[in-house]
């Protein structure tokens, strides 16, 4: 059964893409009495056999579920919800208002495209892994949002998100880049003027790492 | 696998703002959406990002949820495509390693296990994405092959065929390493 073509056909005339999908799919205690009878299916059925139980070890292995996922999702929708809506333009013909989380959303956008920015999040998996913990290193409320997000109190705006920084400029000048592209990008979209931009690095990366291999 | 058979109340009751109501929803789906996240990237901060994003996408989105699909298939949807979208902006993916020792007790089948668990994340890695995709839908969610099809948008026949050729790749990739 060397071949990797799916259409292959054993010299009994099974299809090999059907015995596989009879093994992946959890048929193999019930061959057919061709199959019990025909020592090409037989072999090819052992051998599918013998390597998709790695599959299915796989899926069996239970995923460990960040402790505070759910808590940060719903802590992010309430914090956008209280931010409301913004006004944007009004007219005697209308009023143009857009979501917080419209202005947030630019915000990300923004990030995503500045030089420096690995990427727009916490990044404390990765941190909670290096610190040989297996909970936020964060508590609480402390908890960083994550991503971007929108607020509007005492007659100042601010835009507030983490992100992980790359190995290589000096992360003030990150920072302040992106600042600029967050504030430009968002008076060009919203004509919005933000008063200030919170940017919180959460965490570094070298360029050419790889920094997934943390598992 | 938890019960989701009533979903839909929870999804009108969320529509109307009760965020309870859309929490109940975020707690029953949170680690499908983040298992599907981590076995297409292979890495835990994306997959949870893309899970966070996910759920404030559905959020602002409810709206527009006509309820014509499962809410488990409309967010897995939304997962599957944010995935794809990280994909190819992405370098290609490294294989994800898990830790089995904690699930397995003999000491000559952990050896084993692991050596094929890290075979089997090699094998995923390499897949295309859209393979990848149905994949793990498959193997990892025990998604019917009409959920996938409605998830990934795409025919039953496009389904079989996706599935078809990840599963021959995957056992040929297993051969060659194991």
């Amino acid at each position: 059964m060397n071949t990797t073509r799916p259409d292959h056909r054993l010299p009994c005339g099974a299809e090999l893409g059907a015995l596989l999908e009879q093994i992946a799919d959890g048929g193999a205690q019930k061959r057919s009495p061709h199959q019990r009878g025909c020592r090409y299916c037989t072999v090819a059925l052992d051998d599918a056999e013998r390597y998709w139980q790695s599959v299915r070890d796989v899926a069996a292995t239970p995923v460990e579920i960040p402790l505070d996922l759910v808590a940060s999702i719903m802590r992010k929708i309430r914090r956008l919800i209280q931010a409301g809506w913004i006004t944007v333009t009004r007219a005697a013909d209308g009023t143009t208002k857009v979501a917080a989380w419209v202005v947030a959303a630019i915000a990300e956008l923004a990030a995503e495209r500045s030089a420096g920015v690995h990427r727009v999040g916490t990044g404390w998996g990765r941190l909670a892994d290096r610190l040989g913990e297996a909970v936020s290193p964060y508590d609480g409320e402390q908890t960083p949002s994550g991503s971007a997000v929108y607020e509007v109190a005492d007659q100042t705006t601010t835009v507030e998100l983490d992100v992980v920084a790359r190995y290589g400029p000096p992360i003030p000048f990150i920072a302040d880049q992106l600042r600029r592209n967050i504030i430009s990008d968002v008076r060009r979209l919203t004509t919005l003027d933000i008063d200030a931009v919170h940017i919180h690095v959460r965490d570094i990366v070298a360029h050419e790492q790889s920094d997934d291999q943390h598992l | 696998m938890t019960a989701s058979s009533d979903d839909p109340a929870l999804v009108r009751r969320a529509k109307d703002g009760d965020l309870d109501a859309f929490d109940a929803l975020v707690q029953r789906h949170t680690a499908g959406v983040y298992r599907i996240a981590l076995r297409m990237l292979a890495d835990r901060d994306d997959a949870e990002d893309i899970t966070q994003d996910v759920f404030l996408q559905a959020w602002r989105s409810l709206g527009a949820f006509r309820a014509e699909s499962a809410f488990k298939t409309w967010v897995f949807r939304i997962a599957v495509n944010r995935c794809l979208n990280r994909l190819q902006r992405q370098r290609p993916t490294e294989p994800l390693d898990q830790d089995i020792a904690s699930t397995v007790d003999d000491p000559q089948r952990v050896v084993e296990t692991r050596a094929g668990l890290r075979a089997v994340g090699r094998a995923l890695a390499q897949l295309p994405p859209e393979q990848r995709a149905a994949l793990v839908l498959r193997e990892f969610e025990g998604c019917a092959y009409a959920e996938i099809a409605d998830i990934l948008n795409v025919s039953l026949p496009a389904v079989k065929g996706r599935l078809l050729r990840a599963r021959v790749a995957v056992i040929e990739a297993l051969r060659a390493w194991t």
